[in-house]
């Protein structure tokens, strides 16, 4: 499901209303005397600060019903900045409070209260660990599956902690339906992670895949086909994409997300993997009848026949997978509309499905431009990158007709998004999908 | 599309979110 703009507007509406609820609650039912400004905007920052922590949940989970039509890229890049946002209100939340009156260091102070002084302290280191685990990962040294066990320990406990500062200041606590409320607010964002990462492995544990053919492909990438065993399978729409675990478990923290390559009239799900890191470089030596475990699919990247005259596909490297679900899934239904494929690569040598898209060339309505950045010396297509001129030389007149997707490089999705906005192309035409998510 | 959009959205959301909280503080010490 894709989001239209009035959609999109009411799930920003509901965010809001949702950070603002702990802090609703706060405020309703009978209050103690109001105190100066600086402590009761010390205090709302911690409130707002516990609420943002608990919807992070929401945002991350890989929820269809929560914002799905955004586009899970979309709403990790949203649940990175949130999460910045989070950390200065819980920074902030003592701070301010400190500030206005100096007493509240206190709170501080194990000799004062140890449980209140210990939970405090968890929660401000824990978020503190938790945003520069998840911004500069690589700097600590620290692997994907080892961030991904820390990432969602941390938001448990500083989302149980924080709840345990709540109930113990009390300040806005009382009556008693007050703290149930928060309980079952943070408890509901508590049980969500645990859903991701408990339930949703153990239900996935019924639809076991295994590994069928490993085949190379050009520029260091290789195809995994998978096969469901006893069941039918998943059904996708071309163009999305899902989560992978490999090996007998499916409750493992290595699971990472790619696009999956088939068309959807295939039962087989390919998945066209480049090696950018340990993980995608050990796909290569996987042997057939390896045990996998497949969660999605995710994503609004497809295309929607019935909307546009054609589409545009952009496509960087090995940003072509998702595009080639869509190209094969035109090509079995025998879809009469045009498509334009822009397929940006360094050098002949390096295009993934190469002989494949040009064979479609014979079964459908399909314009292919290459552009090759080191292209043989009798190269005729174009040379380059994909820039607004060989947009230009290629793209139909009536381009707000067209539905376009984009798939590539962080660098490739702004110059093209950007410049397809500045030809009028309506926003919601265009289609992006970063690889890079993770 | 909305990826051009998401710091813009997120730092929209977060001033709106403090604003309100400034404005229940302020009413609170009133």
């Amino acid at each position: 499901m894709k989001y239209s703009l009035a959609q999109s507007i009411c799930w920003i509406l509901t965010f809001l209303a949702l950070a603002l609820v702990p802090l609703g609650v706060g405020m309703a039912g009978s209050l103690p005397p109001g105190r100066d400004f600086g402590v009761e905007f010390g205090v709302m920052l911690g409130f707002l600060g516990l609420a943002v922590l608990s919807l992070q949940c929401v945002i991350s989970g890989r929820f269809n019903w929560f914002g799905a039509g955004f586009g899970f890229d979309n709403l990790l890049e949203f649940h990175k900045l949130i999460g910045i946002f989070a950390l200065i209100l819980v920074l902030a939340h003592p701070a301010m409070l400190i500030a206005a009156n100096p007493v509240f260091i206190a709170y501080f102070d194990p000799r004062e209260n140890a449980p209140r002084a210990i939970t405090l302290s968890l929660v401000t280191i824990g978020i503190v660990v938790l945003v520069a685990t998840s911004l500069w990962r690589k700097f600590f040294k620290l692997s994907y599956e080892a961030w991904r066990a820390l990432h969602g320990v941390l938001t448990l406990g500083i989302i149980f902690f924080g709840l345990g500062h709540v109930v113990m200041v009390d300040h806005y606590g009382e009556p008693l339906w007050k703290k149930a409320a928060f309980v079952l607010f943070t408890g509901a964002a508590m049980y969500l992670v645990v859903h991701s990462r408990v339930v949703r492995p153990w239900l996935m544990k019924r639809k076991p895949y295994t590994i069928i053919e490993v085949r190379e492909e050009p520029n260091n990438a290789t195809t995994l086909v998978l096969e469901p065993v006893g069941h039918p399978g998943m059904k996708h729409r071309a163009g999305q994409f899902l989560w992978i675990t490999l090996g007998k478990s499916p409750f493992s923290m290595q699971q990472h997300p790619y696009s999956i390559a088939s068309s959807p009239q295939n039962p087989k799900i390919e998945l066209t993997i480049k090696d950018l890191g340990d993980f995608s470089r050990s796909v290569r030596d996987l042997a057939p009848g390896t045990p996998a475990w497949l969660e999605g699919p995710y994503g609004c990247f497809y295309h929607d026949p019935g909307t546009a005259k054609g589409a545009v596909l952009v496509a960087g490297g090995v940003g072509i997978t998702p595009v080639m679900s869509i190209l094969r899934a035109a090509r079995d239904r025998r879809d009469p509309q045009p498509y334009i494929l822009f397929f940006g690569n360094t050098a002949w040598t390096d295009v993934i499905f190469r002989e494949e898209i040009e064979a479609m060339r014979a079964h459908m309505n399909l314009k292919v431009v290459h552009c090759l950045t080191a292209p043989p010396p009798d190269w005729p297509g174009e040379q380059g990158y994909i820039t607004k001129d060989v947009m230009d030389r290629h793209l139909p007149n009536d381009i707000e007709n067209y539905a376009y997707f984009i798939c590539g490089p962080r660098p490739l999705l702004d110059l093209v998004e950007q410049d397809l906005r500045a030809r009028g192309v309506p926003a919601a035409s265009i289609h992006t999908e970063r690889f890079d998510m993770v | 599309m909305l990826h051009l959009y998401s710091r813009y959205l997120a730092l929209a959301i977060s001033m709106i979110l403090l604003i309100a909280s400034a404005v229940v503080a302020a009413w609170r010490s009133i």
